[in-house]
């Protein structure tokens, strides 16, 4: 194709990505080194309903003033990333120090926000995705193997709920597991704790979560697998084309010679 | 043909300047008004009180995250709120970042019947119109006391006693309830129960931090001591899902909001006994102190700035019949909250926030840099209530949090 044509071709596109990509890319990396300005603040009377009391309350003029005169803020610097807030280098380095096990670290990281957020996103990353992409395969397969009368019903109860919206999915879950739901008060019977919360533990949360995300992730790739699974042949390509997607080319000779038997 | 058209056009004009004399009870507006406010019942009724008005559009946006979406709402120019619907804590908000404007001209014009202690001033301008005081008191079960033979707690300690004479009776499993919900929720109660221990949030004239003392350190303890009375989930339980275990029968003592206990037990599907049983007290206090264990409030309406003034007129006016004194005449309406309008009488209802207003409950305090302090608690105290932390680790946690954000903000250097 000539320059000039894919430059015409491409323009929207790209002026699209500039405006909505990567000017606010640049806004906000921009903005993330200025920190609100430090407010005025005087001591007022401020009257409530209740009383007239002397509060120390912001000078809205002296603050405007400074805002105007300089819009962007105050310069920091990098002060923000820095901060505790946010990747806390002051306090890990402290508790690096002061701790003398790598189980004290960690503990100590829990205490930051960055750090707990960190963690809760790896944990889901590599524990949830594998899972859910065996989980998912694994379901397809069964099914597609079973007699042609179960297929339906079993369809209903495993693969039917996928439809449903993932807020719908997460708040009915979320109601089911309080102590006083359906799955809640069944889990405390049947390890007889009467205090058990399955909310209260963060380890025992994964459960739900993981089976609430299964519900909704990956339809296409089932639907896929199952319309075709008994002509083998129709099978090999389109596995070709997922199996590339996922393992690459090397697998998908061996895997259509497991499941086409 | 002409004429058809002509006559019909004619009774539309008719029909429309009497169904704007007939819905708008005389209230007629001529801009736009976009309200954001809470969602409990008294600001429910102020909003459709504000959308009597006819002329132009009144619309309402009353949801329990209106923290979360007024100061961004407001910011813009044109602003997408002209009015907020807030209290001592959220006004706050709204002040630091200056998008509310001043009342006392609109105030002058169309203010006329407003209690003079209706007016919020701040440094000498009416920044807000006062509608409603509420407070945190309790809010139990006398039938339950009544079976347990106790009188009604006054102290905390008390509370404690009471709640393991109900277990211990096998009437209720977890007969407290508390709106200890990770985040605002959690932070509100320990604010409520630091004051009673007598503690201090900041440094005399300063945003320094002082959590971290003695009294927050009991304050803590007897919020995991209660705790232990509660339905296992309370991390997640707001004021909403306390009040379902209250109506479900599933508690008997509570520290509830006044204006959601006006209506607790109207809900459908409520068992009689529940109806029966439904008593309202003062708010308690803790440790042997004589101030209670909660907060006084103020909710009233504010204007925003960055809006027409034509739009400020109208968002005034439309307010003013939000809170009219003839909606005092409407027996629900009247017992919704302990209203601050001229010609109301106080209901049953409203003993408990009375009580807690003589009783010197402390306001909640209208700081610029409280809801940092109150953000910070929210966010740090869900550990110490899971006992993953001791509770001056937990305060120390708050303290740190609350001076990073600080920083930030300017107010700590």
């Amino acid at each position: 194709m000539k320059h000039r044509t894919f430059f015409w071709f491409f323009l929207p596109t790209g002026l699209a990505m500039l405006l909505f990509i990567a000017a606010p890319i640049v806004s906000v990396v921009l903005q993330s080194v200025f920190a609100p300005h430090e407010p005025v603040l005087i001591t007022a009377q401020t009257c409530t309903p209740f009383s007239c009391t002397e509060e120390t309350t912001i000078d809205q003029e002296a603050t405007r003033v400074l805002r105007e005169a300089k819009p962007l803020g105050r310069f920091v610097g990098l002060d923000i990333y820095f901060n505790r807030g946010h990747l806390a280098t002051a306090e890990v380095a402290e508790a690096w120090r002061t701790t003398d096990s790598l189980t004290a670290f960690f503990r100590e990281l829990g205490d930051l926000p960055f750090y707990r957020a960190m963690a809760f996103t790896l944990t889901y990353t590599f524990t949830v995705t594998p899972l859910l992409i065996i989980l998912g395969m694994a379901i397809a397969l069964a099914v597609n193997t079973l007699a042609q009368k179960l297929k339906g019903v079993v369809i209903f109860f495993s693969l039917l709920p996928m439809i449903v919206t993932p807020l719908v999915g997460s708040l009915i879950m979320f109601w089911m597991i309080d102590n006083r739901g359906v799955l809640g008060n069944f889990l405390s019977w049947l390890v007889s704790d009467p205090d058990l919360s399955v909310k209260a533990s963060t380890g025992l949360m994964w459960v739900p979560s993981l089976y609430t995300v299964f519900g909704i992730l990956h339809p296409s790739r089932l639907w896929c697998f199952m319309r075709d699974f008994r002509r083998c042949l129709r099978i090999k390509l389109k596995l070709r084309k997922s199996m590339v997607l996922l393992v690459g080319s090397r697998c998908d000779t061996l895997l259509s010679h497991i499941l086409c038997r | 043909m002409y004429l058809k058209t002509l006559s019909t056009a004619g009774a539309l004009a008719v029909l429309m300047t009497t169904a704007s004399f007939a819905g708008g009870h005389g209230c007629s507006i001529e801009a736009r008004v976009s309200i954001v406010g809470n969602e409990f019942p008294a600001i429910q009724s102020v909003g459709a009180g504000a959308q009597e008005c006819s002329g132009a559009e009144v619309t309402t946006n009353l949801t329990a995250d209106h923290q979360q979406i007024n100061v961004a709402g407001m910011s813009g120019n044109p602003a997408e709120y002209t009015s907020a619907i807030i209290a001592n804590s959220s006004i706050v908000a709204l002040m630091n970042e200056d998008v509310i404007r001043p009342l006392d001209d609109l105030v002058a014009e169309y203010g006329e019947g407003l209690a003079p202690n209706q007016l919020v001033t701040i440094n000498g301008q009416v920044m807000a119109i006062a509608f409603m005081a509420n407070a945190q008191h309790l809010v139990y079960r006398s039938d339950v006391l009544e079976q347990v033979g106790l009188d009604v707690p006054a102290t905390y300690e008390e509370m404690l006693e009471a709640a393991e004479a109900i277990r211990a009776a096998g009437i209720m499993e977890n007969p407290v309830g508390g709106a200890y919900a990770a985040g605002w929720n959690l932070a509100q109660e320990f604010n409520n129960m630091f004051l009673g221990y007598g503690g201090q949030f900041f440094a005399e004239g300063s945003a320094e931090p002082t959590v971290n003392s003695e009294a927050g350190v009991k304050a803590l303890e007897m919020m995991k001591a209660l705790s232990e009375y509660m339905n296992p989930d309370f991390l997640t339980h707001d004021s909403n899902a306390t009040n379902a275990e209250y109506r479900a029968g599933n508690v008997a003592l509570m520290n509830m909001w006044g204006s959601r206990a006006a209506t607790l037990v109207k809900a459908d599907g409520v068992p009689q006994e529940v109806v029966d049983g439904f008593a309202i007290a003062a708010p308690m206090t803790a440790g042997g102190g004589d101030i209670p264990a909660s907060t006084l409030w103020w909710d009233g309406w504010t204007v925003a700035k960055n809006i027409s003034d034509a739009e400020a007129e109208a968002t005034f006016i439309a307010m003013m019949n939000g809170i009219s004194p003839e909606r005092m005449q409407n027996e629900d309406i009247r017992t919704q909250a302990v209203w601050l309008i001229p010609g109301y009488e106080p209901t049953p209802a409203a003993v408990g926030v009375f009580a807690a207003a003589e009783m010197g409950t402390i306001p909640y305090p209208m700081l610029p840099y409280m809801g940092l302090m109150h953000t910070a608690l929210g966010n740090e105290l869900a550990d110490f209530m899971q006992g993953n932390e001791s509770a001056e680790q937990a305060l120390a946690d708050v303290e740190a949090a609350y001076t990073a954000a600080a920083r930030e903000q300017g107010y700590l250097q």
